[in-house]
């Protein structure tokens, strides 16, 4: 008889029937067994808050956003989040002490001594340096990472361009000379984008430092996956979209990694991290909006810690695009119709006002006090001066997903939109997405817009002088030039002379007039400088250096 | 049966073109420039890095001149070279790709399991209050926005009761298995690492669980309504007539002829899965393909669009023809239809 054919038995009670057979009982067995173990493999894995062992810790979790992280080679890396890791896994030839960006100090150097004309910078080097191979560290080694940064012709080629030679002068000695003045120069030094690598290592994976580099280096793939540095850490793997797992150096030159390891764990959303941090599960939580962090503000075992950007989100005006834009009174009118301390309800906590281009944790930055504050008589005068007495139109672009440092765009324009309508001006929102925005503000294609500019380094040269008038910001991007009137043209002067000026007091006087006009007649409104929010854990974590570079090191952390 | 699937793959080629055309062309008509998206700020106003960077990626050639290197490099197998991650496309593909099959394959049999079942229950109880229940809970299923069931589950199960992992494909405290398939609950049981094993398997149940309330919500329904048209058809009745049980009579006739159309819809749903996750790997830091479109996306980096589209058209192609191929494996009628070349 074939099987298909064969007789069954009918069971009334169906499929839901009780089984009489071994063989039944032994399927549903295997069946609820199956269930249970689903359940028992979930519970088994699932989550349990830490407790914290005072002073002992094996490996800190922090949660991260990969975001634009694209490659961790120092000499190719030019991207936000980068810098996190980098420092942790290089050194620098100067850097900043713990969270004070004010003033630099010794790492890869020793000590320095700069000429009077402020050209050429002799460093000496820490003999006790060793890489993460056991090698000594030579003069060589700064030579090669610097001139391989700038043949490879990448995104932070940049750096290098104020470098007119780099020589060993000396065992451990290495003498740059600049092509101009740059008063910034030993600031700019402590970016993480400015690291020494290991010249045996890159070369022995295809690095060079050639003419050609651009087209013969194939050391970036080895060292997304290895570090070749001298930091406190070893980069162990990198897991795209997964996490980034480093680990101690043993030949660390300096008080030794609080942990045997770290990993960066990439998740996107705040909300997911904010459970992540109010669990146990992570150490730090890098990415809060200002809503979550505001939430988490008396929360049990976890802390906020609101690191300043030194980044300006600004509304930028197009002086050539908008006929109505054309005069600097209907500039002065939308500064004077912006209510910016009532922004502070968008951020929440995680931003504060700024008076100028420069936010107040960067040098030279105008004293808070002179800053801009809603005046909507003032507003409406210069409205009538600059013949709009009725307001006029104008298209505000915004790119619809960006947050500055978690702060919606959105919310910001909406906000600049009904305060401009208080005094008469119709501000027609257009949101659209970050890269066409960035295209277009960098083809000069937008009358106005609200974006922000981050720092490359911490310096107040990487704000001012592109602000002023014909500036890489204020010139292609919002067409104001020196020969637009004759302030601009002094406004421009001002920034010259104060990036070539080395005496700090003088310098500032510059910089504080330049910004004063700029205040006057700029097409600028300054909207307030964001803060970057981290959280932590109380329970866990006592210190940690912060700064807005590389957001927290995390070779810094000290235990509770 | 042989020169049907033969014919099937020769089919492949001229849809794959026009994959490339079209996605080649509408990725550079969008008013977004590459460069601008991949440099800083600073790099972005010197000419001199940008022209270089142009130069690199041969986005200084005319329009046509691009897509004709670009199909002379994958006719030799290359995608190109990522703008974002400066990386073989091909390479990029292979890193990302085993964590969105090891998530769609988990939920695809998690869907089959739950699905069928439910399918064939409410067809056979129709019109009972279990039969309501199976439509009610399908409907939600499907109707349920994924995003916001992914948030909720993640605050509930995970957040309050703590009864599941949290993000991620492994705990913080392990390192990942050897790569040999990419899949860690494979991986890990190749190494013999039974806790990779079960942390990997254990971050799976969340994430497939709420996609498997779409797709089991879909395939349910399919089920149902197959089993209903069966149902009443005659050869059932002889088999009863000869004395077969109920639940053989299911079991053995009913169900194997109303599951070839779930099995259309199960090839679909997966590949929707294998395409279309990228919300839920976004919110459950999933590094999968989803993972790499959209960073693909915001970046404007054409070469990986077009890299990630191709694999999205070969695995709805090889899905359907795998398909058809079970089809003529199930239902001999077919199988004779194929081999005759008819269909």
């Amino acid at each position: 008889m074939k099987r298909d054919d064969r007789p069954f038995r009918r069971d009334p009670r169906g499929l839901l029937a009780v089984p009489a057979s071994r063989r039944g009982f032994l399927r549903r067995s295997a069946v609820a067994g199956g269930l249970s173990g689903l359940m028992s493999l979930a519970l088994a894995e699932a989550p349990r808050a830490k407790a914290a062992q005072p002073g002992k810790l094996d490996t800190l979790v922090v949660a991260v956003q990969e975001g634009d992280t694209r490659t961790i080679d120092p000499d190719d890396a030019d991207e936000l989040t980068v810098p996190l890791f980098l420092r942790a896994l290089y050194d620098q030839m100067v850097t900043f002490p713990g969270s004070d960006v004010t003033r630099v100090v010794p790492d890869f150097a020793t000590s320095w001594d700069v000429s009077s004309d402020g050209l050429t910078y002799v460093f000496e080097l820490n003999p006790n340096i060793r890489f993460s191979n056991g090698k000594p560290a030579t003069p060589e080694d700064v030579i090669f990472s610097y001139q391989r940064q700038k043949n490879l012709k990448g995104p932070a080629s940049w750096f290098q361009n104020g470098l007119a030679s780099i020589d060993k002068t000396g065992t451990h000695e290495v003498t740059i000379k600049l092509n101009a003045i740059n008063v910034d120069w030993l600031f700019l030094l402590t970016s993480p984008f400015l690291s020494i690598e290991s010249e045996a290592m890159v070369r022995a994976h295809g690095g060079t430092n050639g003419g050609s580099a651009a087209t013969t280096d194939t050391a970036v793939a080895w060292l997304d996956q290895h570090s070749a540095g001298t930091g406190r850490y070893v980069l162990d793997a990198w897991e795209h979209g997964s996490q980034l797992t480093i680990s101690r150096n043993p030949y660390y030159w300096g008080s030794p990694a609080p942990f045997n390891r770290v990993v960066f764990r990439f998740v996107q959303e705040a909300t997911v991290q904010r459970d992540l941090l109010v669990r146990g599960d992570v150490h730090f939580a890098m990415n809060l909006s200002p809503d979550i962090a505001a939430s988490l503000k008396g929360r049990p075992n976890v802390g906020v810690l609101d690191v300043p950007s030194l980044a300006t989100v600004w509304l930028g005006l197009n002086v050539d695009l908008n006929p109505a834009l054309k005069h600097p009174k209907s500039w002065e009118a939308i500064k004077y119709a912006i209510d910016y301390d009532g922004m502070a309800e968008l951020y929440k906590g995680g931003g504060r006002p700024i008076a100028a281009c420069l936010p107040p944790g960067l040098p030279n930055a105008l004293p808070l006090d002179e800053r801009i504050k809603r005046d909507v008589p003032r507003a409406k005068a210069a409205l009538a001066a600059a013949g709009y007495p009725n307001g006029f139109s104008m298209v505000l672009t915004y790119a619809s997903a960006q947050l500055y440092y978690n702060v919606p765009a959105s919310l910001i324009a909406e906000y600049i939109q009904e305060n401009l309508q208080d005094v008469g001006i119709t501000a027609n929102l257009r949101p659209i997405p970050s890269t066409e925005e960035l295209t277009e503000i960098r083809a000069g294609k937008l009358e106005a817009f609200i974006h922000e500019w981050g720092l490359d380094y911490v310096g107040w040269t990487d704000v001012l002088p592109l602000f002023a008038p014909g500036g890489h910001v204020a010139g292609p991007r919002q067409g104001w030039y020196p020969s637009y009137s004759p302030t601009a043209k002094k406004i421009a002067d001002l920034a010259g002379q104060a990036t070539t000026t080395l005496d700090p007091t003088k310098q500032r006087e510059l910089c504080y007039e330049a910004q004063r006009l700029m205040n006057q007649v700029g097409p600028f409104a300054w909207l307030f400088e964001p803060f970057i929010q981290i959280g932590y854990r109380t329970d866990i974590i006592k210190s940690v250096s912060t700064n807005p570079v590389w957001y927290i090191d995390v070779g810094t952390v000290e235990l509770v | 049966m042989i020169g049907y699937v033969l014919r099937r793959f020769a089919l492949l080629v001229p849809i794959l073109l026009g994959i490339t055309f079209v996605t080649f062309m509408v990725s550079r008509a969008i008013p977004t420039d590459p460069v601008v998206a991949a440099l800083g700020q600073q790099a972005a106003d010197h000419p001199k890095i940008v022209a270089s960077y142009r130069e690199r990626w041969g986005l200084n050639k005319p329009l046509l001149v691009q897509y004709a290197v670009y199909l002379k490099n994958l006719l030799h197998g290359d995608l190109g070279e990522s703008i974002y991650t400066h990386r073989p496309v091909a390479e990029d593909l292979v890193s990302y790709m085993p964590a969105t099959i090891e998530l769609a394959s988990f939920t695809i049999v998690l869907s089959a399991l739950i699905s069928v079942p439910l399918g064939v229950l409410a067809a056979i109880k129709r019109g009972t209050f279990v039969d309501l229940a199976v439509r009610l809970l399908t409907l939600v299923g499907v109707a349920m926005p994924i995003f916001w069931l992914a948030l909720a589950a993640l605050e509930l199960f995970y957040f309050r009761f703590g009864i599941v992992p949290g993000p991620g494909r492994l705990s913080p405290s392990l390192n990942p298995p050897p790569t040999v398939t990419g899949l860690y609950t494979v991986d890990s049981l190749f190494a013999g690492r039974w806790r990779t094993f079960y942390s990997a398997a254990s971050h799976l149940i969340l994430p497939s669980l709420i996609l498997a309330t779409w797709s089991a919500g879909t395939l349910t329904r399919m089920t149902r309504t197959s089993m209903l048209l069966v149902l009443p058809q005659s050869f059932l009745n002889t088999a009863r007539s000869k004395g077969a049980s109920e639940t053989y009579t299911i079991l053995r006739h009913a169900i194997p002829n109303a599951v070839i159309p779930v099995i259309t819809i199960l090839g679909l749903v997966y590949g929707d899965l294998l395409t279309g996750v990228i919300l839920i790997e976004t919110l459950f830091s999933w590094p999968g393909i989803g993972h790499y479109a959209y960073a693909a996306a915001i970046y404007a980096d054409f070469p990986a669009i077009i890299g990630i589209t191709l694999v999205f058209g070969v695995s709805y192609s090889l899905l359907n023809l795998g398909v058809d191929i079970i089809y003529a494996v199930l239902d001999p009628r077919i199988r004779s239809a194929m081999s005759l070349g008819r269909r």
